[in-house]
């Protein structure tokens, strides 16, 4: 589970006004460049997906209730969710990905390979590659927390650009109380009103106070890590090692055995050519 | 008869020896890289560029690891060649009753052999179908294809098969180079020729059938001298 | 701001933006906040946090309203129906706060019975587009003051003139005008007189319409009514724009002011005592106080203090204001233009006629950070460069982080800040290339002897120079005004009314005096530290006028000086002297409530809250009957009014007409439309559609990632990838009918032309019900064009040159169109 003196991102959809100055302010602290510029048709969400440049993406989703003639906005930030139980930093071969010591998961891009095994295990679908035309991918890129800012006794970039306070930097325990608080005040509005991220994934380092059940937003109901991960970790890892020890051990038997046994074939062998008085040796 | 027909007996084509060398070096190439980014330690000193590079060599590696063998299905006129490794007799059933001691106490010596041992066909067998299984989920895994489960379970797959083919490796390069007696057989897939005396005692089932041919053909060229 | 002072006495945002916290309702109508205003969505949703209920009223479900906890549709230009309603509901159901309607609005004054309104028009009409004012007057007593009645149930009184005129705009009649669901409108209006107190934030959504004054005074109506004024977290919000727009008119970027508001000189006024006995007496200390800044010791009792320096307007031509510049620019009124940080070429309705305008000049000058639309007009696509005559000349400017100086901000504050980094190149500041222009002028005027040439050669022009060009400092010293007799600073606009005139400077009327005194520069002040908790911010930088920062907060303490409301307490009179976290507005700080002076809420003439706005002079009592020096006598002062209302060109109340192009009839009146508006000077650009041919209606407006018409937006990239391209939202029910779909091009026409433009289908548009029937509303951002990274056909191509007639704000908002599906 997440300790309580985590640090952690509390966003109140509830504020969110859908002015994308966090996914601006994430690119421009981490010196990404600008690349899409095709319009995404139908939506103010631009680009249509998260990419190497775009680690954060708001997310534009419309709701329209004909019979009361209600219409719901939604608008939430999408990035990694910085699981306590990450399977990213267990597939991660190269320690690129990490669990810092604040909970969140760290991400050092000099070390990525780009393997994509982070791809493969994430139930939020959240790493984007470089592309490499001769290998598909290159340097993978997600949220670093502002790793460097927070280290540093800085808020992330998202959260010190927040205009309407959506975004809260605070510790995991305080964020979830609020987060429950604030959800028991606007049920009257939100029926649906929930908090995402406590639970989640042994608590996620982003808590969320979410206005409509998960799946409105596409987030999974109940994520969690494939067995394979942990099967790949727990068996497959060691079971090589064993069998690769035990190879060895198995050919050195072999080696002395035969080592011992050599001259005699050798003799017997020579006898038995002798014996036959077939081709001669040279 | 030259003097090397003499002492050695032909065993491998030129293409036979190309395929081989080819897919020994995907096969190393490939393993070596894999292992690298498979364990830690080794992994995490490849930073940045390195991995990506190393991620290259492994693709060059597994594309000449399946490139070679479907080259030489498709050209060489042995491309069957393969299917002795299925053919199993009662030898084979004798060599796998007696290898234990073999192997691991000395004496007995081992009943007589086809082209391949049994040994031999065991590790052919695991080559191509582990082979197979490495070669496909690695293409998978390559170009990113199916879901993401999908790809997990191709990473699955890919690292047992890689881990099991690894075995069989070492015992094979461990024959074929530290052996004290086996390493000789090296040389024929080196040169394409094997030592009578070798192929006698190792395989000689297959040993009385090339010279059963090998009479033969110089009867036959003998005929053709006089025809001439 | 041409309908806040007429009914409080000056016009800005009244509170400010952190004020915005202290609301337990918030009217945002006529603006969208969220994307337009981002960051003053934090003290909408604090005080949405707290309790406070959020309305939106928009034609379309936008980023506000998606946090609102109302949201009412409205078809585009008829606010005033259903605020109308709204003061009928509050009027008939007597919801307004009595105590303050009595004491601080002219409610009880007794108009003139001869004032009538009747079919859509008021009294005095010519028939031909303007109003004689003369019986929207209150009946006065013989010393000119206005006559009060007994009862707020006289007929005669402003109230029950009030009730009568907003007596058939019933929610339902509303309903049927603006397409805004009955229920709706009640729940808006329960909402709205049920929380107090409230506030109202309105933008440019209120203002681009023909009836863009008389919609303000509505809110001033309301919020009169309701007390609402003069609270921290009542009052009307405009929010400004550009960071600097509060600051650039100020700084009188207008036809009719001169710096500091103070209305500019006509040829009615052809001696100072002429202009003083117009304006007033406060108004004429300040111009004289402008004077002697301008020109210094050059400025003399004698010589009417350089008046004569100041050009005098026509008094028969109407105010030159944005539309009529490019009307006359059409007529070859000009032969050269400076353009400063302006994108004319995207942002004028009609654009063929500003295309057309600009290219009659011999030559354009214009100051601008990246090459914009109109940079390049020239290049233009319908244009053959070939054959455009106009020199253009771009002076490369600094952009605001490369700049000393203050920006002045919604919220009033004087703003100091310093350069962060140098101007890149040959770019400078457009204050560094003003000083160097006329530095350049007085060296070729400085032969003259032309009387008209000394208002360049007698201008004082001694700025420092630092290494980064000129002192901004010593600029806003200028501005913040000196007692000439000491050679200090002036602490208080109050010296420019008290000492003698020509004995104090400001350049800029008094308004920012206190910005800058011997005590040191506040605009650079940087304590955010709010004691009162109630988002006062004392010693945050400089708040106009002298440092308060609610305005007409005498109203916010009744008449005895106790707060209204104890919770926001920001002026109280504590027995001897006013005392709070703010600094008293308008009243005498040192005088008793009950004092005429202690007690004055709002600086009218008539010094009250105008809920029915007539002309008025407040004529100074007991004036000797003196014969004045010819030119400019001192004793003009004594004989002058004392304040001096025009009124408001299209009506003292509000009534409800169509937008001038508009696809519905007028369901109030046979008066379809602003009686008072310009006629069509330029017919072959400025055409009106039919109703027939053009059923929808089209609004235009800004999204948060493109700002105004684009030129610095469009050319950074971060920006452009969050919007890269322009698009019309249309409804699902209107995307069917033309068998269109997200990303298709439609073709959207008007009288004026047709555009081709991406659709976005939407339901966050929704067909309104109007007068029985279903209207269509097609929107479409404004700000692009052929110029910068990214590019986009400009929806001012097709839109309406129609303008307000108060103050000539384009009718940007309504105009009357057609849609197709459109050729990929």
């Amino acid at each position: 589970m997440a300790k309580k003196h985590d640090k952690v991102i509390l966003v109140d959809t509830t504020l969110c006004t859908g002015c994308k100055a966090c996914q601006i302010a994430c690119k421009e602290w981490h010196n990404l460049p600008a690349t899409e510029f095709e319009h995404v048709s139908g939506t103010y969400q631009n680009p249509a997906d998260r990419n190497a440049n775009t680690p954060m993406l708001m997310k534009f989703i419309e709701q329209y209730d004909k019979s009361t003639d209600s219409m719901d906005w939604i608008f939430w930030k999408d990035q990694c969710m910085h699981c306590t139980d990450a399977p990213c930093v267990e597939v991660c071969p190269s320690e690129a990905l990490f669990t810092h010591e604040d909970g969140f998961v760290g991400f050092n891009q000099d070390s990525c390979i780009g393997c994509t095994y982070c791809s493969k295990v994430c139930p939020f679908d959240i790493p984007r590659f470089e592309t490499d035309t001769l290998t598909g991918s290159k340097r993978m890129n997600k949220c670093d927390f502002c790793q460097d800012r927070v280290t540093n006794g800085e808020v992330p970039a998202c959260v010190r650009t927040c205009p309407t306070n959506c975004l809260e930097f605070d510790t995991w325990q305080n964020a979830v109380d609020k987060a429950y608080q604030r959800v028991e005040k606007i049920k009257d509005q939100f029926p649906n009103a929930n908090v995402y991220g406590d639970t989640e994934m042994g608590g996620l380092h982003y808590i969320y106070i979410l206005t409509e059940k998960p799946d409105t937003y596409g987030l999974p109901v109940e994520p969690k890590t494939d067995e394979l991960v942990s099967f790949r970790r727990d068996v497959v890892k060691p079971a090589t090692k064993v069998l690769m020890g035990a190879t060895a051990v198995g050919l050195l038997t072999n080696f002395i055995v035969a080592s011992a046994n050599y001259g005699k074939e050798e003799d017997k062998e020579t006898n038995d050519v002798m014996t036959n008085g077939d081709d001669k040796h040279e | 008869m030259s003097k090397r027909k003499k002492t050695l007996v032909k065993r491998y084509n030129l293409p036979d020896m190309i395929m081989h060398w080819t897919v020994a070096a995907g096969f190393v190439l490939a393993l070596l890289t894999g292992y690298a980014v498979f364990f830690e330690g080794t992994s995490a000193l490849l930073v940045n560029e390195i991995g990506v590079f190393i991620r290259l060599l492994h693709r060059i590696g597994g594309v000449l690891f399946v490139a070679a063998p479907i080259l030489y299905f498709i050209f060489s006129k042995k491309r069957f060649g393969f299917l002795r490794a299925f053919k199993w007799s009662k030898s084979d059933l004798g060599w796998l009753l007696a290898a234990p001691k073999h192997y691991f106490v000395g004496g007995d010596s081992m009943p007589p052999q086809e082209k391949y041992n049994t040994g031999q066909k065991m590790f052919y067998l695991f080559a191509v179908v582990f082979g197979a299984l490495l070669a496909i989920s690695g293409f998978i895994l390559w170009f990113n294809w199916f879901s993401a489960t999908a790809q997990l379970i191709m990473l699955f797959i890919h690292d047992v098969s890689a881990v099991l083919l690894t075995l069989f490796f070492f015992v094979h390069i461990y024959l074929v180079i530290f052996h004290p007696a086996d390493r000789m057989s090296f040389n024929a897939m080196a040169t394409g020729y094997m030592d009578r005396e070798y192929a006698k005692n190792h395989h000689e089932l297959w040993y009385n059938e090339v010279k059963a041919q090998e009479k033969k053909e110089n009867n036959h060229s003998e005929l053709h001298k006089k025809n001439a | 701001m041409a309908s806040l002072a007429p009914s409080f006495g000056s016009g800005a945002m009244t509170n400010n933006f952190n004020d915005m916290k202290n609301a337990n309702v918030i009217l945002i109508a006529g603006n969208n906040t969220a994307e337009c205003h981002p960051l003053a969505m934090r003290w909408v949703l604090k005080a949405q946090k707290k309790g406070a209920k959020i309305i939106v009223v928009d034609p379309r479900f936008n980023r506000t309203a998606k946090v609102a906890d109302i949201y009412a549709p409205v078809r585009p230009g008829t606010d005033i129906a259903y605020l109308s309603a709204i003061v009928k509901y509050i009027l008939d159901n007597r919801l307004y706060d009595e105590a303050f309607v009595r004491e601080n609005t002219n409610a009880l004054y007794k108009v003139n019975p001869d004032f009538k309104f009747h079919d859509g028009l008021f009294s005095g009409f010519d028939g031909k587009g303007t109003y004689d004012k003369e019986s929207w007057t209150y009946q006065l007593d013989s010393n000119g003051l206005p006559i009060q009645a007994d009862s707020l149930k006289d007929p005669d009184s402003v109230l029950m003139k009030l009730k009568e005129h907003f007596k058939d705009y019933t929610f339902e009649k509303a309903s049927e005008i603006t397409g805004m669901p009955v229920d709706k409108m009640k729940l808006v209006a329960e909402t709205f007189v049920n929380n107090r107190p409230g506030t109202i934030l309105y933008a440019l959504g209120m203002t681009q319409k023909s009836v863009g004054t008389q919609g303000i005074r509505m809110y001033a109506i309301i919020q009169l009514l309701l007390g609402n004024m003069g609270m921290p977290g009542g009052g009307i919000n405009a929010n400004r724009g550009e960071p600097n727009v509060q600051g650039s008119t100020d700084l009188a970027l207008m036809a009719h002011i001169l710096p500091g508001y103070i209305p500019i000189p006509t040829d009615a006024h052809p001696t100072l005592n002429d202009y003083i006995k117009a304006v007033g007496v406060s108004n004429g200390k300040k111009l004289i106080a402008l004077l002697k800044a301008w020109y210094g010791d050059k400025a003399t009792p004698e010589n009417e203090f350089g008046y004569h320096n100041i050009p005098k307007r026509d008094s028969k031509l109407s105010n030159a204001t944005y539309v009529p510049i490019f009307e006359k620019l059409n007529q070859d009124a000009f032969k050269m233009g400076i353009i400063f940080g302006q994108n004319p070429v995207v942002s004028t309705p009609t654009l063929d006629m500003a295309l057309a305008g600009l290219s009659k000049l011999d030559m354009l000058v214009v100051s601008e950070v990246f090459e914009s639309e109109t940079t390049s007009f020239w290049l233009h696509p319908d244009f053959n460069p070939k054959d455009i005559k106009t020199e253009v000349i771009l002076l490369p400017a600094a952009v605001s982080f490369e700049k000393d100086g203050t920006m002045t901000n919604s919220s009033r504050w004087i703003q100091g800040k310093k350069a962060v980094v140098p101007p890149k190149g040959e770019s400078m500041p457009d204050g560094d290339m003003i000083y160097e222009i006329m530095k350049k002028l007085k060296k070729s005027y400085a032969k003259s002897n032309d009387p008209k040439d000394k208002a360049i050669l007698d201008l004082t022009w001694d700025y420092p120079v630092l290494d980064h060009g000129i002192d901004m400092e010593a600029v806003l010293k200028e501005m913040n005004g000196y007692n000439l007799k000491t050679g200090k600073l002036l602490n208080s606009s109050s010296e420019i009314q008290s000492l003698k005139p020509g004995e104090t400077s400001s350049g800029i009327g008094g308004l920012y005096t206190g910005v800058i005194t011997e005590e040191g520069n506040h605009s650079l002040r940087r304590d955010n530290t709010d004691p009162s908790g109630l988002g006062v911010h004392p010693n945050w930088t400089f708040s106009w006028p002298g440092n308060t920062r609610v305005l007409w907060n005498r109203g916010s303490a009744d008449k005895n000086g106790k707060p209204r409301d104890k919770h926001r307490a920001i002026v109280s009179w504590n027995g001897s002297r006013w005392v709070g976290p703010d600094v008293l507005h308008i009243a005498a700080k040192d005088k008793a409530p009950h004092t005429p002076e202690g007690s004055k809420v709002f600086s009218t003439a008539e010094g009250k809250g105008a809920l029915f706005r007539g002309p008025f002079t407040m004529s100074q009592q007991g004036a000797p009957d003196i014969m004045l020096k010819p030119g400019y006598d001192p004793n003009v002062f004594k004989v002058a009014p004392v304040g001096k209302e025009a009124g408001i060109g299209d009506g003292p109340l509000p009534a409800h007409y169509e937008p001038l192009e508009s696809p519905v009839k007028n369901p109030m009146f046979s008066q379809q439309s602003n009686p008072t508006a310009a006629p069509v000077q330029l017919p072959e650009f400025q055409k009106y559609g039919k109703a027939k041919d053009f059923p929808y209606i089209l609004t235009t407006y800004m999204v948060t990632e493109q700002f105004l018409s684009g030129a610095v937006t469009r050319n950074t990239p971060q920006l452009n990838e969050l919007m890269p391209s322009n698009f019309a939202e249309i409804s699902k029910n209107l995307a069917k009918k033309l068998g269109v779909k997200s990303g298709d091009p439609v073709n959207i026409s008007t009288a004026r032309g047709d555009v081709t433009i991406e659709a976005m289908v939407t339901d966050r548009m929704q067909p309104l019900k109007v007068d029985g029937r279903e209207v269509e509303v097609i929107g479409v951002p404004w700000g692009w064009g052929f110029k910068g990274l990214v590019q986009g056909e400009s929806i001012n191509h097709v839109t309406n040159s129609g303008y307000e007639p108060n103050t000539g704000t384009p009718e940007y908002k309504a105009c009357a169109c057609n849609v197709t599906k459109g050729e990929k």
